[in-house]
C-alpha cells in the first residue's frame, strides 16, 4: 500500500488535540498543520505544500472546506470525530482515529459526484417538506422533545404541492416531503431507500412520500423496516426518481442540506460529476460503484396526479385511507337497491323465522343453522351503516324501514307458530337466547366487521358473512316471537334485548369499518351516529348485569368447588351449586354429597356457614347424596 | 368539559385510596398490649417483626389512642414471666405465642387478673376453657374432625397408621381425636404408633408398620421426627398417603430450609395455604416483604387476624375494660382477616381449614373446610 507523502492537516478547535497524532503519523507523510480560519482565508496559498487536506472539523467547516477544495482541486482524506457519526456513517468510516488516518492518507483518491445548489457543494442529504420519524431532528434536543416534535409532525401531517422538473420531465403533484442524496448513508431507513444510489454514477435520487392518510404513512414506516436492500418494490406511497437535475419550482417549501443549512423553494440541485477527490474505506466504494451510462429512473406510480391532489392538499391528512370514488360509487349503488323493501326479501324472511322457530322447538341446532342461510338480513342492516355514515337520509330511512318490516315479519311469524305448537318446555336452544350478556354484543360487533368489510370487497361479496349476521339476529327474534306467542314477557324481554343488542353492535360496527376502510373521511350524519351509540350505551347496562350474573355464578361454583363444611362432625362435599339472584336475594341451589343426614339445626348451621361468605341474604335449596 | 372529565377521573382515581392513607389524629393516650413468646421460639425476631410494622401501619385506634408493645420471652416459668409482665402496665389485652402446655399454665393467672388473652398457636382444647382467652387458630378436635374426613371421604382411605409422640400433649389430644372421628367414619385405625420407637429401632419400627397393609399415615409428630420418618421411608422406597397436622411446612422451613423438599406430596392441615389471595387491607404489607417472597406465612396471617380483632374490639370499648374487650373478642362477629372475614364464637375462629397439597415447598389448597 503507498501513502501519499504530502498533506494539510486542517482542524478546528475542537479537533487540535489530534495535531500529535499527525505529525508523527508511521506513513511517512509530511502532514503541514493549518488552522481552518487561516485555510479559508487564502486556499490558493497552501497549493505549494500539498494537494491533499486530511480534514477533521466540525460539520459547518467541513462544508466551507468542501467548497474550496472543489474550487482549488483539493482532494480530502476525513478524519471525523468519534461524535460525527453522520460523517462516519457516510463514508463508512471508523470511529477509531488512527485507522481512519490509514485511510485518509492512502494514495488511491477517487472522483466523486456532488449535490449542487446555488453555487455550493453538499455531499449528504436535502430534505423538503416534512417526512415524519425519518428525518433528522435536533440533536439537542431531549427524547421527550423529539418524541413530542415527531408527534406534532405526525398528526399535522399533509400533502404539498410539489411541482419539479428532472432533465427531461414535468412533474406536478402532491407529497409530504421528499429527499435528495447520491448515495446511500445514514440510518438503515435511508440506505434502504436510496439503496440503488452511487456517488459515482453520475446521477442524484430522489424519493417522494406521499401517503392519502396517517394510517397509510404508519404502513409506510412499518413497511421500511423490513424492507430489505434485496426488495425490488418500494414500499407504497413512495415514489423514486433518478436523474442529473431537480428543479423545484413550488414556492415556499422547507428545505434543509446537509442536515446544517435551511432555505426555502424554489431552488434548484444539479448534479456535478467528480466534483472532488477523497479518500475512504473499502466498503464505501464497494457500496458506490463506478457507472457510466445510468439512464433516468421515474417510479412515480403512487405520486397523485394533478387532478387527484387538490383533494389531498386541502387539509391534513385523515387518519383514514379515503376509498376509490369509482369503488364508492359502485358500493354506494349496490347498498342503495339493498336498503330497498321487495317481496323476495319479505318471503325469506318468513320462511327463515319458521324454520328458525321449529328448530328452537325440536332444539336442532342444525335446523337453526338451515334458517340462518335463508335470512336476508345483513343487506339493510349494512345499508343502514352506510346511510349513517354519509348521513344519506334516504338510505337510512329505506334500510329503517326493511328492518322494521323484517322484524315485524318475524315476530309475527314465530309468534303464530308457537300459538300453534304444543306448550312444551323451553329447549335448551331457547334458553340460551333469553339471557343476554356482553359477550352477545361482542359477537355482534365482529358480524358488524365482517359484514362492512365483505360487502365493499368485490372479490368476497358473495361470503357468508350474512350467516354470521343472521346468527345473530334471526334466532333471537324467532325466540322473541315464541315469547310473545305463549305470553312469556321475560323470554321475549330477554331476546328481544339480544335482537337489539346484536342489531345496534353490528350496525355500529359496521359503520365504523366503513369509515376505516375509506368510505368516508368523516362521519357525515352525527346525529344518527350518535344516536346508535346511546342506544348501545343504554343496552350495555342491562348487558352488564347480565355479564355479571354469570361471571357470580362461575365464581360461585368455583368456590363451592373448593369449599367444604362441617357440622357437628359431619363433613358435607357441594357436588353442584346454582345462583339465582332474586332481588336482594341469593336463593342457591345445593347438591350435597355426606355420610349422615342433616337435622334442622344443623341445616341452620351450614346456611350460617354459607352466609358468612356473603353480603347478600340468602336462601337455600338443598337436595342430598349419600355416601356409604 | 374536559376539566370536569380530567376531575371524575382524578377523584374516582384517588376514591379507592382512602382506607391506606387515612391518618388518625394523635390522642396522646396509650393502651398497653402485652406480646409474650417463648425464649426457645427461633421466629421469635421475625415475629416481633411482624407486629412492629401492624404498629407502624395500624397502631392507632379509631379515637387516636396509641398501641404500645411490651414484649416478654418466656425462659423456663412462663407463669412469672406473664406476671410480670402484668406489673409492668396495666395491659388492656395479651397476645400469646406460647403453645398448649404454656398456656394452660396461665390459667389461673389469667383468670385471676382477667386479661384478656389472644391465644396464636396454642390448639388443645382446654385452652379454651380458660374464659379469657381466645384462639385465633384453628383448634384439635376441628382439625381431627377435618383429617378424618378428608382421608376417608376425598382420599377413599380404609386402613390407616397413626404416628404420635406420647411426651406431647397437642399430640396426643389430636391423634386420640382423629382415631375417634376416624373410626367413626368407618375407617380403622390398623395401629397407633409411638416415635420412641423410630428413636429407639428405626428399620424395626418400620418393619412392624408394614407388617398390616396400609393406605396412609397420619403424623403428630414434631419436624424432626418427621423429617427422619420421611427419610426413612424415601430409603426404603415406601410410598404412603401421609396427612400431618398445622404449622408443620413453616417450622420445617425455619429448621430444614434446605431439605423442605422432603415434604412434598403430602397432605398438610392448616390455617391457610400459599395460593389464597390476601385481602385488600392485607396487601399493603407485601410491600414490607417480610419473608423472601412477601408477606405471607401462615403466623403472619394468624398474627395480622389477632390484630386486626383485637383492634375492633378495643374500639368498641371505652376505657379498654378486660371484661369488655374479652367478651367482644370471644364473640366477635365478621371481623375482616388476612385472607377473608372471620368470626369467633366462644373463643373459637369460625374460619376456614385448609387441607392442602405440598409442592415444591408450598402449600397448595386442596378444600378449604369451614
Amino acid at each position: 500500500m503507498t501513502y501519499i507523502q504530502k498533506a494539510l492537516f486542517i482542524y478546528d478547535d475542537e479537533e487540535s488535540a489530534y495535531l500529535c497524532l499527525i505529525k508523527d503519523n508511521s506513513y511517512g507523510c509530511v502532514c503541514k498543520n493549518v488552522d481552518i480560519n487561516t485555510f479559508l482565508n487564502n486556499p490558493t496559498s497552501f497549493k505549494t505544500d500539498a494537494q491533499h487536506i486530511l480534514l477533521s472539523c466540525t460539520n459547518e467547516n467541513i462544508h466551507k472546506v468542501l467548497q474550496e477544495a472543489v474550487k482549488h482541486e483539493y482532494s480530502i482524506g476525513f478524519l471525523p470525530l468519534s461524535k460525527d457519526k453522520d460523517l462516519i456513517r457516510a463514508y463508512s468510516l471508523s470511529s477509531i482515529l488512527s485507522e481512519n488516518l490509514e485511510i485518509a492518507l492512502r494514495d488511491e483518491l477517487e472522483l466523486i459526484d456532488l449535490i449542487e445548489c446555488e453555487n455550493e457543494f453538499y455531499h449528504l442529504k436535502i430534505r423538503l417538506g416534512d417526512i415524519p420519524l425519518i428525518q433528522s431532528m435536533h440533536k439537542e434536543d431531549s427524547f421527550f422533545i423529539k418524541t413530542k416534535k415527531a408527534f406534532g409532525q405526525f398528526l399535522s401531517l399533509k400533502l404539498f404541492n410539489y411541482d419539479f422538473e428532472t432533465s427531461n420531465k414535468e412533474i406536478k403533484t402532491a407529497a409530504s416531503g421528499l429527499m435528495i442524496a447520491n448515495h446511500a448513508h445514514g440510518s438503515s431507513i435511508v440506505n434502504a431507500l436510496f439503496k440503488d444510489t452511487s456517488m459515482r454514477e453520475g446521477k442524484m435520487s430522489m424519493i417522494l412520500v406521499s401517503p392519502s392518510s396517517i394510517l397509510q404513512y404508519i404502513y409506510f414506516l412499518s413497511s421500511i423496516f423490513h424492507f430489505s436492500s434485496e426488495s425490488k418494490k418500494l414500499p407504497e406511497s413512495v415514489s423514486f426518481l433518478k436523474s442529473e437535475k431537480f428543479n423545484i419550482l413550488s414556492a415556499d417549501i422547507p428545505v434543509r442540506l446537509d442536515n446544517l443549512i435551511d432555505k426555502s423553494s424554489p431552488i434548484c440541485f444539479e448534479l456535478k460529476k467528480e466534483a472532488v477527490k477523497i479518500n475512504a474505506s473499502t466498503e464505501f466504494w464497494e457500496k458506490n460503484p463506478k457507472r457510466s451510462n445510468e439512464k433516468e429512473v421515474s417510479k412515480i406510480s403512487a405520486l397523485p396526479d394533478e387532478k387527484e391532489r387538490v383533494k389531498y392538499t386541502k387539509a391534513h391528512l385523515p387518519f383514514f385511507a379515503v376509498a376509490s370514488a369509482e369503488r364508492f360509487k359502485e358500493l354506494f349503488l349496490i347498498l342503495r337497491d339493498d336498503a330497498k323493501i321487495n317481496s323476495q326479501y319479505l318471503m325469506l324472511m318468513f320462511l327463515s323465522t319458521i324454520l328458525a322457530t321449529i328448530g328452537l322447538f325440536a332444539n336442532s341446532a342444525a335446523v337453526v343453522i338451515g334458517a340462518m342461510v335463508l335470512a336476508p338480513l345483513m343487506t339493510p342492516i349494512v345499508a343502514f351503516a352506510m346511510g349513517t355514515l354519509r348521513g344519506e337520509e334516504e338510505m337510512l330511512r329505506y334500510a329503517l324501514y326493511k328492518i322494521a318490516l323484517g322484524v315485524f315479519v318475524a315476530l309475527s311469524a314465530s309468534a303464530l307458530m308457537s300459538m300453534l305448537l304444543p306448550q312444551i318446555e323451553l329447549t335448551s336452544e331457547l334458553k340460551a337466547r333469553i339471557n343476554p350478556t356482553l359477550l352477545d354484543l361482542g359477537v355482534a360487533i365482529f358480524s358488524g366487521i365482517a359484514a362492512a368489510y365483505t360487502k365493499s370487497h368485490k372479490s368476497i361479496r358473495d361470503s357468508l358473512a350474512g350467516v354470521a349476521i343472521a346468527v345473530a339476529l334471526v334466532p333471537p327474534l324467532a325466540t322473541a316471537g315464541i315469547g310473545l306467542g305463549r305470553g312469556e314477557f321475560y323470554v321475549f324481554y330477554g331476546a328481544f334485548l339480544l335482537f337489539f343488542t346484536n342489531l345496534i353492535g353490528i350496525s355500529l360496527a359496521a359503520t365504523i369499518t366503513f369509515q376505516f376502510l375509506g368510505f368516508s373521511n368523516a362521519v357525515k350524519s352525527k346525529k344518527s351516529l350518535i344516536a346508535v351509540s346511546l342506544l348501545l350505551a343504554i343496552i350495555t347496562y342491562p348487558l352488564y348485569l347480565s355479564y355479571h350474573d354469570i361471571i357470580d355464578k362461575y365464581e360461585l361454583n368455583l368456590i363451592l368447588k373448593q369449599n367444604r363444611y362441617l357440622v357437628d362432625d359431619k363433613y358435607i362435599i357441594i357436588k353442584n351449586a346454582n345462583l339465582v339472584h332474586k332481588g336482594d336475594i341469593d336463593v342457591i341451589h345445593l347438591k350435597l354429597l355426606l355420610r349422615d343426614a342433616l337435622n334442622r339445626d344443623e341445616l341452620e348451621q351450614l346456611k350460617q356457614k354459607i352466609q358468612l361468605g356473603s353480603k347478600r341474604k340468602i336462601y337455600l335449596h338443598i337436595e342430598t347424596e349419600y355416601i356409604l | 368539559m374536559k376539566t370536569v372529565l380530567m376531575s371524575l377521573f382524578i377523584f374516582f382515581l384517588f376514591m379507592g385510596c382512602n382506607e391506606n392513607t387515612q391518618e388518625v389524629q394523635a390522642s396522646g393516650k396509650k393502651v398497653h398490649i402485652g406480646l409474650i413468646f417463648t425464649d426457645n421460639d427461633s421466629l421469635m425476631h421475625k415475629r416481633l417483626k411482624v407486629f412492629k410494622v401492624f404498629q407502624k401501619q395500624w397502631g392507632r385506634l379509631d379515637n387516636g389512642d396509641e398501641l404500645v408493645l411490651h414484649v416478654v420471652s418466656a425462659k423456663k416459668d412462663a407463669l412469672s414471666c406473664f406476671n410480670n409482665l402484668l406489673k409492668e402496665e396495666k395491659m388492656s389485652a395479651v397476645i400469646s405465642f406460647l403453645d398448649s402446655t404454656l398456656m394452660l399454665d396461665l390459667k389461673q393467672s389469667i383468670e385471676k387478673n382477667k386479661v384478656p388473652v389472644m391465644s396464636i398457636i396454642a390448639t388443645h382444647s382446654k385452652v379454651n376453657e380458660i374464659k379469657y382467652v381466645s384462639r385465633i387458630c384453628l383448634n384439635n378436635p376441628w382439625q381431627a374432625s377435618v383429617a378424618a374426613a378428608y382421608i376417608r371421604d376425598e382420599l377413599f382411605i380404609s386402613n390407616i397408621n397413626i404416628i404420635r409422640d406420647e411426651r406431647n400433649d397437642f399430640s396426643l389430644e389430636l391423634s386420640d381425636l382423629f382415631e375417634e372421628r376416624y373410626k367413626k367414619m368407618g375407617g380403622r385405625v390398623v395401629s397407633v404408633f409411638s416415635v420412641k420407637g423410630l428413636e429407639n429401632d428405626p428399620q424395626n419400627f418400620i418393619k412392624k408398620m408394614n407388617e398390616n397393609k396400609i393406605d396412609a399415615l397420619f403424623l403428630t409428630i414434631n419436624v424432626q421426627k418427621t423429617k427422619e420418618l420421611i427419610k426413612l421411608l424415601h430409603k426404603l422406597n415406601h410410598k404412603v398417603t401421609i396427612l400431618t397436622h398445622d404449622g408443620l411446612l413453616s417450622a420445617f422451613k425455619t429448621k430444614f430450609p434446605e431439605e423442605a423438599y422432603l415434604l412434598d406430596n403430602i397432605f398438610v392441615i392448616d390455617n391457610y395455604a400459599d395460593d389464597v389471595r390476601l385481602s385488600t387491607k392485607a396487601r399493603i404489607l407485601q410491600k414490607y416483604k417480610l419473608d423472601k417472597k412477601g408477606f405471607f406465612d401462615s403466623y403472619n396471617g394468624l398474627s395480622y387476624d389477632s390484630w386486626s380483632l383485637l383492634r375492633a374490639a378495643l374500639n368498641r370499648c371505652k376505657n379498654y375494660s378486660g371484661e369488655c374487650v374479652n367478651n367482644y373478642m370471644r364473640n366477635a362477629s365478621r371481623v375482616e382477616g388476612v385472607v377473608e372475614v372471620f368470626s369467633m364464637k366462644e373463643g373459637n375462629a369460625l374460619r376456614a381449614v385448609y387441607v392442602n397439597k405440598i409442592k415444591d415447598s408450598k402449600m397448595k389448597i386442596r378444600v378449604k373446610v369451614y
